[in-house]
Formats: C-alpha cells, structure tokens, sequence
C-alpha cells in the first residue's frame, strides 16, 4: 500500500479540524519527524488546492454562462413585448373588426333564392288546368298551383320544375329537394337550373353547408353553368 | 431581507450535496436580486462600476461555494451577512491590487462637487479658511490613495471614508498650529511574513501542480474533485456510484492510479 494512503485518514483528521488538541499536536510533531508523513501531507494539500481551483474555475464559467443566458433573456425581453402587443392587437383587430354580420346556410339560401318568371303556355289536355294553374303561379298563389298541378296523372318537366319552386315558396322544402334532383339528374332543359336550386333547398332545409359544398365547387367550376358566378359568391358566403 | 434559516440550509445542504443540486442552488444564489443589491451597493458605495459590482458577486459566490463545501457546520453568519462582509473585502482588496481601480473611486469622489462644499463649510465654521479647506481637500486624496492601497478602507461609503480622511487633516493641522511639536506618527510597518522570493517560488510550484492537474484526463479530474471536493470526504462506495464504478475497490484503486498521476506529472 502506497505510504500516502496510510497516513491519509490522519492528514483528513488533522486538515478537517476533528483531532483532539493532544492528537493534533503529536501528529504536528510527527510531521516534524517523520518525512513521508511530510511529503504525503505536502501533497495532500497541493492536490486539494489545485482541485479548489478547478471547482472554482468550473463555478466562475458556468456564472459567465448564466451571465450571458440573463442577457440573452433580457435582451429578448423587448422583443418578446412587442410581439405580444402585435398579436394583441392583431387578435383585437379581428375580433373588433366591423363585419358583414354571417349569415346562416337558410338565410344564404332565401337570399341567393329567385323565382322564375311566368311558366309557358303548355299544349295538349291539360291545357285548361295547366292555363290556371299558371295564372294562380303568377298571382303567387302556391298552394293552389300545387293542388293544381298534384292532381294531374303526368307532370311535364316544366311543371315538376315550377311545382319544385311552389313546394320551396310554401316552405315544403322536403318535397321540393327530389323534384330538383330528378330534374337534375334528366336532361330535360331545367337540369342544370334544377342543379342550382336543389343545393337551395338543401341549405334552406338546414343541411350543413359541407354537404352541398361538391355540388356547389362543380357549379362554380363550370363556367358554361348559368349559376356559376352565383355558386362562387355562395361559396364564399359560406 | 433575512431569507428564511429553511431556504439557507437547503442551499448549503445542497451545495454539499454537489454535483447537479450545488448547480442548481448556485444559479439561484446567482440570480438571487436581494444579494446582488446588497452587494452591488457595497460596491457602488465604494466608487465602483457595475461591472466591479458583478465581478465582485461573482467572488462572493465562490467565496461562499468553498466555504460551505470545505467548513463543516453552519455559517456564523447569515447569507446576507455573509454577502456583505465578503462584498467590502473583495472590493477593498481589489482596490489595493489595481491602480486604476483606485483612480476610478478617487474620481467618483472628485465629481461629487456637493462634498467639497459641505467640507470646506465644516472647516470654515470650525474657525478655518478657506485656503486651509481646499488644502485638506487635495491632501485627502492623496491619503485617500495610500490607505486604498493599503487596504485600509474596510467599506462602507468611501465619501464618508474621505470626508473623514479630510476632517482628520483638519484637526491634525490644526493642532499643529496648537502644538508645533506634535507630529503624525505613522503606522507601524508590517512586517511580511514570506519574502518575494518564496513567494514567487510558491507561485510557480503551485502553477506546475495546475498545469499538471489540467493535463489529466476528465475522469480523473473528476474522480479527484469528488475526493477533494468538501472537508468531510465522500466515502470511496459513494465515489464509486457517482463515478459508476463497480464498488468502493475500484474507486479506490482509481483514486490512487489519479492522484499518483497526478503527482508524478507535477514533479517533472
């Protein structure tokens, strides 16, 4: 065992202050004598000494460390502000703003709504009820149109498509939806109004939006679509 | 602004604990605004800049890191104590190293025109002149110098220290003018305990070590700072978990290899 090592637990009871005043003075006289004792004591303390001044040198850089990391935290401080007032204000501009109060899917829809005008005369039998049933049409008397038109054994397009709009005036938008859409399913010269109206209906019903958003994109698309410029106005409403 | 005895001794049980809870208590203390004030104003007081008042805490941190580590037991004083005392040392002893740290404070009290006024005014009404104030007035800084290179201001306001530096010429020469026979005695000299040389010589055995000690590798660096790094050492089990060794054999085994590195490196 290195000498050192056998006088250490002695030169840790002196240094760390724990010897009685009789070991502390004999262990000093040893020092005296004995020149091992001496040298490990010597180095002893030159080992701690220079480990104090790494841990000292160690703590003095992680100070300058914290120093610069302080700065750092100060110097975006600033920054910091002012990009909370920035989204401050922006969040306020937004929901200050003045706005087109939004409208709703059936509002939308009564609004983007537009009757046809007079039906055309229709040839052949029905001729008398369809001449009064068109009179009733014009006076805006739907509901009589609609019993008018019910009681016929056939419906031309023509007249599924104003029934369609009599069902949507009266509000009976649940019958006015598949008369659309069999028109826009037919080929029929209403198809691609019937289109149009059908997604009326819907968000007049209450449906939600997305689910005429398809067929609205494909009206809007289309630019041979009578309503296409309409579609793109609605879609954006919504 | 006493911190609570609680807080104080979770600091020192953690800065005894070391590694990452010392690192942690010390950037707290760091960063602690109540003794960085105190501080600065020992500093401020004292002519300072804010620069000599972060070098100055700096040194009260470290100052306070070995004390904890290496003094067993308790502070006698509480931390603001503590930061204070340590604060009027270290800044009297800076000012007694460096010349230009002390034509600094001589100038901070040069600029305060205020000082002069009040002096002269207390001369004048103590049956002086104005010449004879002025004269104090000069004369003060030049006292004012020496006993900063002597360490003699312990801090405290050094206005206050050279007002009264001043007021002391003052009655010096006015009892010159009493009794001509009563001369300024001069403080004993100090006797030096280690002469230049030794010192020098301690200087450079000491550098060796240093260099020594920076060129092992980290592991031993870290193995002997764990050793050596509070009074009461770490037992060799707690060495060998901390270095993640198999058990105390082997960290003591380490410990050795490292310090007899150590020695040999620093006595070639």
């Amino acid at each position: 065992m290195n000498p050192e090592d056998q006088y250490s637990s002695r030169i840790e009871a002196y240094l760390g202050e724990v010897m009685s005043p009789e070991e502390a003075r004999s262990f000093e006289q040893d020092l005296q004598r004995d020149p091992q004792l001496a040298k490990a004591f010597d180095n002893y303390q030159r080992v701690q000494g220079v480990v104090e001044r790494y841990l000292e040198e160690e703590l003095r850089q992680k100070m300058d460390r914290w120093e610069r990391k302080g700065h750092r935290i100060r110097r975006l401080q600033p920054l910091a502000i002012a990009a909370a007032l920035v989204l401050l204000l922006a969040l306020a501009f937004w929901l200050f703003k003045p706005t087109s109060p939004q409208l709703s899917g059936p509002e939308l829809a009564v609004q983007y709504y537009e009757a046809p005008t007079s039906p055309e005369q229709q040839l052949g039998e029905t001729e008398a009820v369809w001449q009064e049933a068109v009179a009733d049409y014009n006076a805006g008397r739907y509901g009589v149109f609609i019993e008018k038109i019910e009681s016929l054994d056939s419906l031309t397009a023509q007249m599924q498509y104003y029934l369609a709009h009599s069902y949507f005036q009266t509000k009976q938008y649940e019958a006015a939806i598949p008369l659309f859409a069999t028109l826009a399913a037919g080929n029929s010269l209403f198809n691609r109004r019937a289109e149009w109206y059908e997604v009326l209906t819907r968000l007049a019903t209450g449906e939600p939006p997305s689910s005429v958003e398809a067929s609205l994109r494909q009206i809007a698309a289309d630019e041979n679509h009578p309503r296409h410029r309409l579609a793109r106005e609605l879609l954006d409403g919504l | 602004m006493n911190r609570g005895h609680s807080t104080e001794n979770q600091w020192i049980e953690a800065i005894r604990t070391g590694g990452q809870a010392r690192d942690r208590a010390l950037e707290q203390l760091f960063r602690h605004a109540g003794y960085r004030s105190l501080v600065s104003k020992v500093v401020s007081e004292g002519g300072g800049s804010e620069v000599d008042q972060i070098a100055v805490f700096k040194e009260c941190i470290v100052l306070l890191d070995r004390t904890l580590r290496l003094k067993p037991g308790r502070l006698p004083e509480s931390f603001d104590a503590f930061f204070k005392k340590h604060a009027q040392q270290e800044w009297s002893e800076r000012l007694a190293e460096d010349g230009s740290r002390r034509r600094q404070a001589l100038d901070y009290v040069a600029k305060d025109a205020g000082l002069r006024e009040r002096l002269q005014a207390s001369i004048i009404k103590d049956g002086g002149t104005t010449a004879t104030a002025e004269d104090c007035y000069q004369e003060g800084f030049l006292v004012l110098e020496r006993q900063l290179a002597e360490a003699k201001y312990r801090g405290g306001a050094l206005k206050g220290f050279f007002y009264q530096i001043c007021y002391n010429l003052w009655r010096n020469e006015r009892k010159k003018k009493k009794m001509p026979s009563l001369e300024e005695s001069d403080p004993p000299p100090q006797i030096e305990n280690e002469t230049p040389q030794v010192l020098l010589e301690l200087k450079e055995v000491n550098e060796r070590w240093w260099r020594a000690f920076k060129a092992l590798d980290a592991r031993c660096r870290k193995i002997l700072a764990l050793k050596f790094f509070r009074r009461e050492s770490l037992s060799m089990a707690e060495i060998a978990e901390r270095m993640d060794l198999k058990n105390a054999q082997n960290a003591s085994n380490a410990l050795h290899r490292c310090k007899q590195r150590l020695e040999e490196r620093a006595a070639s």
